[in-house]
């Protein structure tokens, strides 16, 4: 059953967001397929323990707010969604249907009484900066362009009938590719400022895989900081292996008789 | 902020590289012994069920000598590392060194001399360096309130571990006094304590480290894993209490238990494979992969030696795949990731680029060892269950090379570890300039 009135923020966990919306594991895997596995357990919360929506969103390849936007839209919340750009951009001109990289139209599954989303995603999640898309709708799909604007996709909406909207989606970067182009808005400790990834409170391997699934493909100079609530021994290695170092810069007391870390990770060499 | 602060603590929980290394390098040296070992007493080996001489010498340098030395050097550097406990008393850990290494070496002389007395003293001190461990990881896993899976499958293994020396020291009385009622059967329950017990234990526990870890996955899912572990350990205490009363209907229970364990164990690594952002995982995997499918057929020849319609052999066809099948074959594979992963951590040199995993050693010695292995693995089996000394020399010939391929393999990661730190660090950095990782 899903609380009309809860609101889930950043630092929310995961798997009480799963026990408040049940259809969420559902939507969750339609945006990533990395999320099938917990629905194979018939509990989709286990196994996601301390997972923070920001730590879900780095699983998703989702900016964080947008992601907590995705989590709250079933709840219907007052989380105001994206609602894509608001005038007829540039770059729109000369976007039809034979110069976009995709084309898409989800009236029929929306007729049939499905779920477009994962069809959605499957087609845009892999595209390149710079690739266009042309999705027709029955609707203005709000919600849907909030998320695609997390992935780094531009959009506009336009009205052709009463039951047709023409949505057309530019991609301006990838989530994992951009390390420059992450999220700020992740609070925190105090003592230790800000980070781009926050991941303390995972367990190992989980910060090791968070953090690498957002280094691959940077250009030599990227840096990326990371706050993190164990030694970060581990890192060493992978990060070498494709060419990143790091730097400890700070490191202050956890409050229960441990450390975190501030780290600065530097893309070195390909 | 403290700019230019280079890992501050990060090395406390690391070891001097020395410590675990040493234990690595003695598992590869005796490596090659357990196979040379099992070469000259090959004509024993082919339906032994226990006793003094060459084949008991073979299978304690291979548990004693590979297993068990590997598990040490691995749960100081590698649980340390991953719970965030640092050791409280590294000296703990050298005299564990100091105290086994010439205690395993005492104790297999014993056991293929068939002198008692050396057995006794080699006994001792084996028994006190496992104390010593046992005591060190009991500090750091009590201390430590995360990764409850790798935790529990610890304990078990450290029970086990108590239990299976107290039974061996039994067995070594029983030799020389004959105290015991059933002799062979106490063999073979000290036998599943080791292998299931202790060594299975960690092997899944560690697994839930180390998989995800080189795979870049998430942590496998928790629920099959601990329904696999409660299941394991149900099937070991069947397996143990069927062996020692000698219930039939108990060990076919344990065993039916055991694959379930085993099924869904192997369930929860092939997830952490599929949903790792690594693919490609190479001859490593390889033989993990081929050690998984090594312990479903050990339980299954479990199962032909509890009904009894196997043939004579098929109680050591069943020891000899649970030991080089299943426990060899995965552990050299898992070694071939953890032995360069360990030495990278310790390569963290200013200004000094340390090499990339791949090219700390070349693959060809793996590539040896994994064909040679397999080999030995197939020909000591056949020479088993056809009664064939010749097989068995064959498979162990195979097996000395397999193992200095692998012996090649781990020097050579010595080597590079040297090499890297032969180059001078570079002049102090300005604060602001980042450190090779």
């Amino acid at each position: 059953m899903v609380d009309k009135k809860r609101v889930f923020q950043q630092g929310d966990k995961l798997d009480e967001a799963l026990k408040w919306d049940s259809n969420l594991i559902n939507r969750l895997i339609m945006l990533n397929p990395v999320f099938t596995g917990l629905k194979k357990l018939g509990k989709s919360e286990e196994g996601l323990e301390g997972l923070t929506l920001v730590a879900a969103a780095q699983l998703a390849e989702v900016a964080p707010d947008a992601f907590v936007s995705f989590v709250n839209c079933g709840n219907d919340s007052n989380t105001a969604p994206d609602k894509g750009e608001t005038s007829r951009p540039q770059w729109i001109d000369g976007l039809t249907e034979e110069t976009a990289e995709v084309v898409l139209d989800v009236r029929p599954i929306v007729k049939n009484g499905d779920d477009p989303l994962g069809r959605i995603m499957e087609a845009l999640r892999p595209l390149n900066p710079e690739s266009r898309v042309v999705l027709d709708a029955p609707f203005d799909p709000a919600p849907l362009k909030s998320v695609l604007g997390g992935m780094g996709f531009k959009s506009f909406a336009e009205q052709i009938s009463a039951e047709h909207w023409r949505i057309y989606f530019r991609r301006e970067y990838v989530m994992q590719n951009d390390v420059k182009k992450i999220d700020k808005d992740i609070s925190g400790h105090a003592s230790l400022g800000t980070a781009d990834i926050d991941v303390r409170g995972l367990e190992p391997p989980q910060p090791l895989v968070t953090i690498l699934k957002r280094l691959h493909s940077a250009d030599v100079g990227d840096e990326l900081t990371v706050l993190i609530h164990r030694e970060p021994i581990y890192l060493a290695p992978e990060l070498n292996d494709i060419g990143w170092t790091f730097e400890v810069e700070a490191s202050a007391p956890d409050g229960k008789g441990g450390e975190e870390f501030f780290l600065r990770l530097r893309k070195e060499y390909n | 902020m403290f700019p230019g602060t280079i890992l501050m603590g990060a090395q406390s929980r690391l070891l001097p590289p020395s410590l675990p290394f040493r234990f690595f390098i003695a598992a590869a040296v005796f490596h090659i012994f357990v196979w040379v070992v099992l070469f000259l007493g090959a004509e024993d080996a082919q339906s032994f069920i226990g006793g003094p001489g060459l084949p008991l010498g073979a299978i304690h340098l291979l548990t004693l000598g590979v297993f068990v030395m590997t598990a040490i050097g691995a749960s100081f550097q590698l649980l340390t590392v991953a719970t965030g406990a640092a050791h409280k008393w590294l000296w703990a850990c050298k005299l564990a060194w100091w105290l086994y290494l010439p205690g395993i070496l005492i104790l297999i002389h014993g056991f293929t001399s068939g002198d008692h007395h050396v057995q006794v003293g080699g006994a001792f001190l084996t028994i006190a360096a496992l104390v010593v461990y046992i005591v060190v990881v009991g500090d750091i896993l009590a201390r430590s309130n995360s990764l409850k899976m790798a935790l529990s499958h610890t304990w078990v293994g450290l029970l086990s571990l108590i239990a299976l020396f107290v039974l061996g020291f039994l067995l070594i009385v029983d030799f020389e006094h004959g105290i015991l009622p059933e002799h062979s059967a106490i063999g073979m329950a000290h036998l599943i304590l080791a292998v299931f017990g202790f060594m299975g234990m960690l092997t899944f526990g560690f697994s839930h480290i180390l998989v995800p870890m080189f795979a870049l996955s998430p942590a496998p899912p928790e629920k099959p894993g601990f329904a696999s572990f409660e299941i394991s350990v149900g099937a070991l205490i069947l397996a143990v209490v069927g062996t020692l009363s000698s219930l039939a209907v108990v060990q076919f229970a344990a065993i039916i238990l055991g694959l379930v364990a085993a099924g869904m164990h192997i369930w929860t690594m092939n997830w952490s494979l599929k949903n790792g952002m690594r693919k490609k995982l190479g001859l490593s995997f390889v033989m993990v992969k081929a050690g998984w499918v090594m312990l479903i057929v050990t339980l299954l020849i479990g199962a032909l030696a509890v009904i009894d319609t196997a043939g004579d052999n098929v109680v050591t066809l069943f020891g000899f795949l649970a030991l080089f099948g299943w426990l060899l074959t995965f552990l050299t594979g898992i070694l071939q990731r953890v032995i360069p992963f360990l030495a990278s951590m310790n390569m963290n040199k200013k200004g000094v680029k340390a090499p990339r995993l791949s090219e700390m050693a070349s693959e060809t010695s793996l590539k040896i060892h994994a064909v040679c292995h397999g080999i030995a693995v197939l020909f000591i089996s056949l020479g088993i269950v056809l009664n064939q000394t010749l097989f068995i020399q064959g498979g162990a010939i195979s097996g000395v090379i397999g193992s200095i391929g692998f012996l090649w393999f781990t020097l050579a990661i010595v080597k590079s570890y040297r090499t890297y730190h032969n180059i001078p660090e570079a002049p102090k950095a300005a604060p602001s300039e980042t450190t090779t990782a």
